[in-house]
């Protein structure tokens, strides 16, 4: 078995590098990223160089990552206030292991999850959640023993009030919180995100940790336990008492620099970040046809025994270890290229690897081989050592380059006598073999080298990619501004919003710099030279889409096998044999690119065809459904062929020149205006022989065509009949998208009839196509794509050459298949046409600068300064004021001392509660003088205080439904404002809350129960208020002594505006919106547009109610706008401005909603509300999250009563696979089907979360049931209305409203549900795997009669067959198997029916599974 | 440098013009465009570019050049290799002969 393993897929953070190909950049260019440390790690009161202190340490620089700690919360599904909680080395490695999956290709592309682990070296030191964990247990504990006991007069408020507020300052700390510091689920949080079923851990082998996952990762990919392994190794510890460990040993450099094997090293720095492989055999990804960076050929690990003491470097060890992996590899030490070292640049540690390295690989003998090691431009990031390490390497033998080192500039004498030399700049390695080695060394005498090859094609001298990041297929940004965007582009940043945008396919350094200089002289470029610039795309700037379709062309030879492949579709048979043939090809082809553009999310907004490729447009348009355009074409075979004495001439002149050219000669006919320089003659032979004859007088190029069909002429009119009888077999929809004729140059008519007219006239009428280019232009496209092969994008620039227009084709003969259609994509993005970029491998991967919707983590625990004047010693009766004290707890309840003059023990007991509600009636108690910072309030938000939010509740019920709870009401973002402003109100009751800025949601807030919330306001400065809402919302008012004075409306026009495609009746009535009556604020919609919507509204009375329903018209937006995942959810708002106070209910305001950006994720948009002829309120950078809504999901949302969720077969079997919802998803449902006593039963909705199997089967089972109460001419029910509970042996007992005696048996195995109900029987189902069974199961469930049933060659399937057969006559016995299995017999197996104990059970098989019911 | 060559030097900066007409776009600009250029593998020259670039040579150059009938005698592999310089060469011959 071939023992080499390939690194196929990488991805990092280091320092200054945010992934992959930065950190690449960064190493070729020799970039030092070492800075002093982020006051947010430690406290600069700690760098003292004159202390031995061990509370002290001499150095303060390091490598840091704090700018790129940026979680992507909504990716992974887990919400931004839990991600705050957790320990930032898990989100992130998290993160970086799914970037490397992505790099690997394997973001959509299925593997091996069941067989992939996760090994990731990890030290066992301690993350900033950890550190506060230890300040809110220990060190509260600490102060207060210490305030006690230095000031004996202390009260016990003054202590509480202390105590509570360190501890708030230290952040969540909580049951969800402690979760995430269990330093395991560093590798099992991987597992769980990812879905990966091979084993999951972590290692600590200090800094060999990294390359010690690798080496364990290589022995499983070896023996077979793993197909697919993540490794790699993390270190995001930069706790000043992890740095006092290495200033008391001396390791740290005094000098402030680090200088692997250099004379004047004199120690480490310490540096941070993750690094992720995946790891795959070798013959494997060769099978699978993965991009391979390197090859590992070896690896060897060793201790260093009794070598020397724990903390000194062993030569010895290292010697062992180096000796077993070059052993490993069978290969001769001699041959490396690169050595890619540890150094630590301490001196014992360079020393011992100096001698270590002459030891292995000998001494000075001509040829020098470059050393370096990556800590000198990163610093030595510990357990992380090796990944980076071996980063560097395999991404030096891939590109070819010998990477420099810094800081060697004396080489250390050891350095000199071994065959290594340091570089300073980075060369070319033209070797055709490229080997390269990895050290890392740990404390303690723990040692790892790996052995790594470039990958063999490039050995056997097939040429290396061509870019210089040739792991990227283009270079995509995006900005506000071209200089902006020039910026991006020459650092090499990619991804980015705006509608300044450029695309450069295959972008060496070159082509980079070419494309700066394009972007900088801001002109577009839609180049055949794959540059594509638009200082503001075609579609961005309100041009249309127009997807025009070809038909039958003189040469077709379209390659585009490997997007079949890429999409997984079905491959289109494009090997002609003949015109005939052709035609077919032609329409399957279309077709297939139709699906392929639906695929990257391109929708058009108006379509047309060249000759028979209109019967394709029509097919686009919906116009025939199913199969019927097959059916039909294949009805027309024989017509295609039967007038034969024609010929066909392309001409390369204009129709009109050729008409002139041909007058007079009897027969011919123009059939084709092309463009401007080409059009179609047909005529008998001979009489195009004529035309030939004057046309080369004339100098006119042409061709004869192969075609003699006599489409688009007079000649098939005779032949109309047949053609009419064929259409009149198929049924022809109206158009659902816009369809232009090329007969007429309009859109098709909608009248049955008037289509089927068109459809013969097109047949004899000659092909207006430029006229129709010029039609479409004239109704708005400027981005034309065929979609097809063909010449229609030729003619496209023909006819509207020197007009601005982009024509776009999806196929092309010098890029064949996904390069061409990469190159389309790039251009549809650049005009600013929606396209999913990362679906073709365009998406600016890895390279994330600061998407929105991540979550900044903090990296750093910094000191907590409680922001208390000197405590005084107190009297027994407190007469400590808030201004004196300044504290603000202290400060809210002296309030209440003075209320209630009260003993010391009835204040404490105060305290305790904190402060009561309603806590508006203490605002008269506020001191006016030395006003307080800072105000803590506690209220209650429940449907007893604000009973309207009965009517914003997220699940709709049926009307008379009991239970609230089961609605899920929920406080409106909204709302959240009006609490947030009524907070810094009663903080400031002088001035008027004028500006919200930076709200944040971090969490839905259901109020049924009723939830007690802190509202917590702070001055930032002498306006500005922080409002936190713990735990769920946040943001900043900015108070002032009036409103502003209100702005005139925006005139920003929106461009194409059309009805609202809902009519505002429905909107409401049929769950377009889930809001009850009190929050249905729009009173009408208009001037829908790709830009936005309008809409009137009326002021209603509910807290919030008014912006809310501005939200609503934004939802309404994003609902009517996009393709899939509908449902748009606010979770953050940047800024909220009011220029007047609140409307008196009733009052009619206009709301305009301006989209800004448009994400799969998020959407993001401007709101504008208008009282009169001025604005009341002005929104910016509102953002909904998008909540997936595939596969029905959407409609059963919407309406639960209307529509079910489940599949049936013909049996009337309910089907449910679970497609990896995300979370939100699982909620959303569980929600829906379930009542809170039933979701309670199951053991609550977080369970469920995990253990999705029982909601499948609930969904299954309430849909089976409901679809059986329609059948029998019931009502409409809601899942909530079916009511399941669990029997005494375990079986679903169901109720319905109307008394039926319904039942249901329900079974799920891994990810489907299933579910099979009946009317006064019990039925009864199961599904079972078809896999391997033991003998032992076998010998317990079945008898060798039965046993003797399943001889034969599948017996694992017809066992399985068998058992869940007998499972499901269990269930239908009432009793289930009852661990009795032998007392259901199985008598008889008849191909798929199986009769157990007399009775009939059917089966049937489903993929992998057996499905065995009770045929009812 | 000979007469015949200076002509053809000329023939090329007039040939190079007329491409960046006909193709109009900015990349062509930056393109140097030389004797080996090829139409279709370097310039991805559609047919409908030829046949502007057909007009725009007989209306410099008039009768003596007879572009299409030239191009016409072609096979479509000896096309797509045509090059800048081919089509040089020819306007020259057709000059000189006259």
């Amino acid at each position: 078995m071939e023992r080499d393993v390939a690194i196929i897929g990488m991805a990092c953070v280091f320092p200054r590098a945010p992934d992959l190909a930065s950190f690449w950049r960064n190493i070729e260019a020799g970039v030092d990223a070492i800075t002093d440390v982020p006051a947010q790690r430690w406290d600069p009161v700690y760098y003292d160089p004159a202390s031995a202190a061990p509370d002290r340490v001499y150095a303060r620089r390091g490598g840091f990552i704090d700018d790129f700690a940026k979680f992507d919360a909504g990716r992974f599904g887990i919400m931004p206030a839990a991600a705050k909680a957790t320990e930032p080395e898990q989100l992130l490695t998290l993160q970086v292991a799914a970037d490397a999956l992505v790099d690997a290709g394997y973001a959509e592309r299925s593997f091996a999850r069941a067989t992939t682990s996760v090994v990731v070296g990890r030290g066992h030191y301690f993350g900033p959640r950890m550190v506060r964990m230890l300040d809110v247990t220990r060190g509260t504990q600490q102060l207060v023993e210490s305030l006690r006991a230095l000031l004996p007069d202390v009260t016990q408020v003054q202590i509480e009030s202390i105590k509570r507020d360190f501890q708030e300052r230290c952040g969540t700390y909580n049951a969800d919180a402690a979760i995430g510091l269990v330093p395991n689920l560093l590798a099992s949080r991987v597992a769980n995100r990812l879905d990966l079923g091979g084993s999951a851990y972590t290692i600590d082998a200090a800094c060999a940790s990294a390359l010690l996952a690798v080496d364990l990762a290589v022995g499983e990919l070896r023996e077979g336990k793993s197909d697919l392994v993540l490794a790699g190794g993390v270190h995001l510890c930069h706790d000043i008492a992890f740095w006092s460990v290495f200033s008391q040993l001396g390791a740290l450099s005094r000098r402030q620099q680090i200088r692997p094997f250099d004379r004047a090293a004199d120690g480490l720095l310490i540096g941070e970040g993750i690094g992720m492989f995946v790891l795959k055999r070798a013959a494997d990804a060769r099978r699978d046809d993965d991009r391979i960076y390197a090859v590992i050929r070896g690896t060897g690990t060793s201790s260093d025994g009794r070598d020397t003491g724990l903390m000194a470097p062993g030569v010895e060890g290292q010697v062992l270890a180096l000796t077993r992996a070059w052993r490993d590899a069978g290969l001769e030490p001699a041959t490396v290229g690169l050595v890619e070292a540890h150094g630590t640049a301490t001196t014992a540690g360079d020393t011992a690897e100096l001698t270590t390295l002459a030891r292995i690989f000998g001494e000075a003998d001509g040829d020098r081989v470059p050393v370096g090691s990556v800590k000198s431009m990163i610093g030595h990031t510990m357990p992380a050592a090796g990944a980076a390490g071996l980063v560097k390497a395999a991404l030096a033998v891939y590109h070819g380059t010998l990477p420099p080192t810094l800081h060697c500039d004396d080489p250390h004498p050891l350095l000199v006598r071994t065959r290594f030399r340091p570089l300073a700049a980075a060369q070319p390695w033209d070797a055709s073999l490229r080997r390269a080695a990895v050290n890392a060394f740990g404390f303690g005498g723990i040692n790892a080298h790996v052995i790594i090859d470039a990958p063999e094609a490039d050995r056997r001298g097939a040429k290396r990619r061509p870019s210089v990041h040739d792991d990227d297929h283009a270079l995509v940004a995006a900005a506000p501004t071209c200089a902006e965007l020039a910026a991006a582009v020459a650092a090499g940043v990619s991804g980015g919003v705006g509608t300044c945008r450029v695309a450069l396919i295959a972008p060496t350094s070159k082509r980079i710099a070419g494309a700066v200089q394009a972007i900088n002289a801001g002109r577009a470029r839609r180049g055949r030279d794959g540059l594509f610039f638009a200082p503001e795309g075609l579609v961005a700037a309100g041009g249309k889409v127009a997807f025009l379709y070809p038909g039958v062309e003189a040469s077709f030879a379209p390659k585009v096998a490997d997007i079949a492949r890429h999409f997984d579709l079905p491959e289109p048979d494009v090997e002609s044999p003949n015109l005939e043939q052709q035609g077919f090809q032609v329409f399957a082809l279309n077709a297939f690119l139709t699906d392929v553009l639906a695929a990257v999310g391109v929708q058009p907004d108006m379509i047309a065809g060249h000759s028979i490729g209109e019967w394709s447009g029509m097919l686009a348009a919906g116009m025939f459904e199913g199969t019927s355009l097959r059916d039909l074409i294949a009805s027309l075979r024989p017509g295609m062929l039967r007038v034969a004495d024609l010929d066909y001439l392309a001409v390369g002149a204009g129709a009109a020149r050729v008409s002139e050219l041909v007058a007079g000669i009897p027969g011919m006919t123009i059939t084709h205006d092309n463009c401007v320089h080409q059009s179609i003659v047909c005529g008998p032979p001979a009489a195009v022989e004529r035309a030939r004859e004057r046309l080369r007088e004339a100098r006119i190029l042409f061709e004869l065509l192969p075609f003699r069909s006599g489409f688009h002429s007079p000649a098939l009119a005779p032949h109309l009949d047949f053609y009419a009888n064929a259409l009149a077999t198929v049924a022809l929809r109206t158009p659902q998208r816009p369809l232009w004729s090329a007969t007429t140059c309009a859109p098709y008519p909608t009248d049955p009839r008037a289509v089927t007219q068109l459809f013969l006239d097109h047949l004899v009428q000659p092909v207006r196509f430029r006229e129709t280019i010029l039609a479409l232009y004239a109704a708005g496209a400027r981005v034309f794509v065929q979609v097809g092969t063909g010449s229609l994008t030729a003619f496209v620039d023909d006819v509207l050459a020197g007009r601005p227009h982009h024509a776009i084709s999806l196929v092309a003969a010098q890029h064949p298949g996904m390069d061409q259609l990469r190159r389309a994509c790039a251009a549809l993005y650049v005009e600013g046409a929606a396209v999913d970029l990362a679906r073709v491998g365009l998406a600016a991967k890895a390279s994330r600068p600061t998407p929105r919707g991540t979550v900044a983590l903090e990296l750093g625990a910094p000191l907590i300064r409680v922001e208390a004047a000197p405590l005084r010693a107190a009297s027994a009766t407190p007469t400590v004021s808030p201004a004196a004290v300044g504290h603000r707890v202290a400060a809210a309840f002296d309030a209440s001392m003075r209320e209630l003059a009260a003993a010391h023990t009835a204040i404490v007991e105060a305290f305790a509660q904190r402060q009561p509600t309603p806590p508006a009636s203490r605002a008269g108690g506020a001191p006016a003088v030395g006003a307080p910072r800072t105000r803590s309030d506690r209220l209650e938000l429940s449907l007893a205080t604000y009973p309207e939010l009965i009517d914003h509740s997220l699940v709709p019920q049926p009307p008379a439904w009991r239970e609230p709870i089961d609605r899920a009401p929920t406080v409106p973002m909204t709302m959240s404002i009006a609490l947030l402003m009524d907070a810094a109100r009663r903080l400031d009751p002088g001035r008027t809350p004028v500006v919200v800025e930076d709200v944040l949601a971090s969490s839905w807030l259901y109020v049924e129960p009723a939830v007690i919330v802190d509202v917590v306001a702070t001055h930032l400065d002498a306006r500005r208020i922080r409002v936190k809402v713990e735990g769920y919302v946040e943001g900043t008012v900015t108070m002032a002594e009036g409103y502003p004075s209100a702005p005139l409306p925006s005139t920003e026009p929106l461009a194409d505006p059309q009805p609202f495609p809902v009519p505002m009746e429905h909107i409401y009535r049929d769950g377009w919106l889930f809001h009850g009556p009190q929050y249905q604020g729009i009173v009408s919609l208009r001037d829908y547009s790709p830009d936005g919507l309008r809409g009137s509204l009326t002021a209603l009375p509910g807290k919030g109610a008014l912006l809310d329903a501005a939200g609503q018209v934004y939802g309404l937006w994003v609902v009517a706008s996009a393709e899939e995942d509908r449902l748009a959810m606010p979770v953050r708002i940047d800024r909220v401005e009011f220029f007047g106070p609140d409307p008196t209910p009733g009052t009619a305001i206009e709301c305009t909603v301006r989209s800004r950006r448009f994400g799969r994720r998020e959407v993001r948009a401007d709101l504008e509300l208008v009282e009169g002829d001025h604005v009341y309120c002005r929104i910016t950078g509102w953002e909904d999250w998008r909540f997936e809504t595939a596969g029905g999901i959407y409609e059963v949302i919407r309406q639960p009563s209307e529509y079910l969720l489940a599949s049936f077969d013909e049996h009337g079997i309910a089907m449910l696979s679970d497609p990896g919802w995300r979370i939100v998803t699982i909620d959303f449902l569980a929600r829906r089907f379930n009542s809170k006593r039933e979701l309670d039963a199951a053991g609550g909705i977080k369970k469920l979360q995990r253990e999705r199997q029982w909601l499948l089967g609930r969904i299954a089972a309430k849909d089976a049931v409901r679809r059986l109460v329609r059948e029998r001419g019931g009502a409409r029910l809601f899942p909530i209305e079916v009511a399941i509970d669990t029997g005494p042996n375990g079986e679903p007992l169901v109720g319905v409203p109307s008394g039926a005696d319904l039942r249901v048996s329900i079974a799920h195995k891994d990810a489907i549900g299933v579910a099979l109900a009946a009317e006064g029987t019990t039925p009864g189902i199961d599904i079972e795997k078809i896999e391997p069974r033991g003998e032992g199961f076998a010998g317990i469930a079945f008898s060798p009669a039965e046993l003797a049933l399943a001889a034969g060659d599948k017996r694992e399937e017809t066992l399985t067959r068998l058992w869940a057969a007998k499972e499901a006559a269990g269930k239908a016995a009432g009793t289930g198997l009852a661990h009795a299995p032998k007392r259901f017999v199985v008598e008889a197996l008849d191909g798929e029916r199986v009769r157990v104990n007399g009775r009939w059970i059917a089966t049937r098989r489903h993929l992998d599974y057996i499905i065995a019911w009770t045929p009812v | 440098m000979s007469t015949l060559e200076e002509s053809k030097a000329a023939i090329l900066v007039d040939i190079t013009a007329m491409i960046e007409e006909v193709i109009g776009e900015d990349w062509v600009r930056e393109t140097p465009i030389t004797m080996e250029t090829s139409f279709v593998t370097d310039l991805e020259v559609e047919s409908i570019e030829l046949v502007a670039l057909s007009e725009k040579i007989q209306g410099r150059y008039g009768e003596a050049v007879d572009f299409p009938s030239w191009l016409s005698g072609m096979e479509l592999e000896e096309i797509i290799a045509l090059t800048v310089g081919q089509l040089v060469d020819y306007i020259a011959r057709c000059q000189s002969s006259r």
